[in-house]
């Protein structure tokens, strides 16, 4: 009865499983950071989280575009179901980043270019969200929120990049950047194992999602 | 077809909308100023400050509970005193961002010292400690 067999029945638990596992090697068995301490912990979740954002709102982006030309209900439920786990993830980061930016800058928050930009990305894609909830046709609703969920994108390389486009307090990339990562080979390694599990929690979020709004669509058919 | 041309026309739209954002921003917001470019603006009003720490320059008085140091990008250097009191990782050479605006005598009065940190991580190693804070309190001295 279950496609996929058990794999796919405890998928859930495997990811949770993982997402627990990175967890615990980064805040408890890595050594930390020399200059700063235990905060520098924060980053294996502020790093996946907010590269999570990014790679969620780079598949609404293709979503809508490819709901543009072909049509398919199946590519607006994965818009959808990628612009709610972005903005999950997205919050996560600057939630993170916030307690990181007290205890080192000395300021939960201030408007530097990265903070600003990440705001804005985050409000474009509640507005996103948003604009689903208020129309009911399911047609316009699709064809409206794909013209937004392609516009919304122009934001997300301005985020990432304005690092190095502008003067700010955030700090340069450390790994997404011209030359060698600037990070010792054990963090690195702990920090590319947190962005895998994070990116894999994301998938089976994104699945999970698109499946449950195919079951709502078929039971309002009904 | 036409559905074609539209999602071209989006993409072009949203290309010209990056290019915007970023001339624009890059023009008209800076979100700190150097001391070099403070010192030839003579500008009084609050501002936005960035330098590095010089070594040396850090000193506490305990009587007015205030923090003076000096910052440099490396051409000019402003002195600073501040009343706020910055995190553990205020230290010799170490990059601030200041609050605050140019006073009497060319000393920037920052209300706020935000230290940044580098993109550059290393492992402490087996007994080794973080690097304690320089300045603790702005009530007693410098170690």
């Amino acid at each position: 009865m279950i496609r996929g067999g058990w794999f796919r029945a405890h998928s859930g638990m495997m990811v949770a499983g993982a997402v627990a596992v990175v967890l615990v090697t980064g805040l408890m068995l890595v050594p930390a950071d020399a200059s700063q301490g235990d905060v520098q912990r924060l980053m294996y979740v502020h790093v996946p989280a907010a590269w999570v954002g990014y790679l969620a709102f780079l598949v609404v982006f293709l979503a809508s575009v490819g709901y543009l030309w072909r049509r398919t209900a199946r590519l607006d439920h994965l818009a959808a179901a990628c612009a709610e786990v972005g903005v999950l993830f997205t919050a996560v980061a600057i939630a993170s980043g916030s307690i990181w930016g007290k205890a080192t800058w000395g300021k939960w928050w201030d408007w530097d270019p990265r903070l600003t930009t990440t705001a804005i990305m985050l409000l474009a894609y509640a507005a996103y969200l948003l604009l689903r909830q208020s129309i009911a046709d399911r047609r316009r609703r699709a064809r409206l929120a794909a013209v937004f969920g392609v516009l919304a994108f122009v934001n997300v390389p301005v985020v990432h990049f304005s690092v190095l486009w502008w003067r700010s307090l955030h700090q340069p990339p450390t790994i997404l950047r011209p030359g060698d990562p600037t990070i010792d080979h054990l963090l690195l390694a702990q920090l590319i194992a947190s962005v895998a599990v994070f990116s894999l929690a994301f998938v089976w979020l994104v699945r999970e999602r698109v499946r449950l709004e195919r079951i709502r669509e078929a039971v309002a058919d009904v | 077809m036409s559905r074609r041309v539209s999602a071209l026309g989006l993409l072009l739209v949203g290309a010209a909308l990056v290019v915007l954002v970023g001339v624009g921003l890059s023009s008209a917001v800076v979100y700190y100023r150097t001391p070099s470019e403070l010192l030839a603006s003579r500008d009084s009003t609050p501002t936005r400050l960035y330098g590095l720490v010089v070594p040396g320059s850090v000193h506490v008085d305990a009587a007015t509970h205030r923090l003076s140091f000096r910052i440099t990008d490396g051409t000019t250097s402003i002195g600073v005193v501040s009343t706020a009191l910055p995190t553990a990782l205020f230290r010799d050479g170490v990059g601030v961002v200041l609050a605050g605006s140019m006073g009497p005598g060319d000393v920037f009065a920052a209300d706020e010292v935000l230290v940044k940190h580098s993109e550059v991580y290393e492992a402490i190693q087996p007994g080794q400690t973080v690097p304690p804070a320089v300045v603790t309190s702005l009530g007693g001295g410098t170690p």
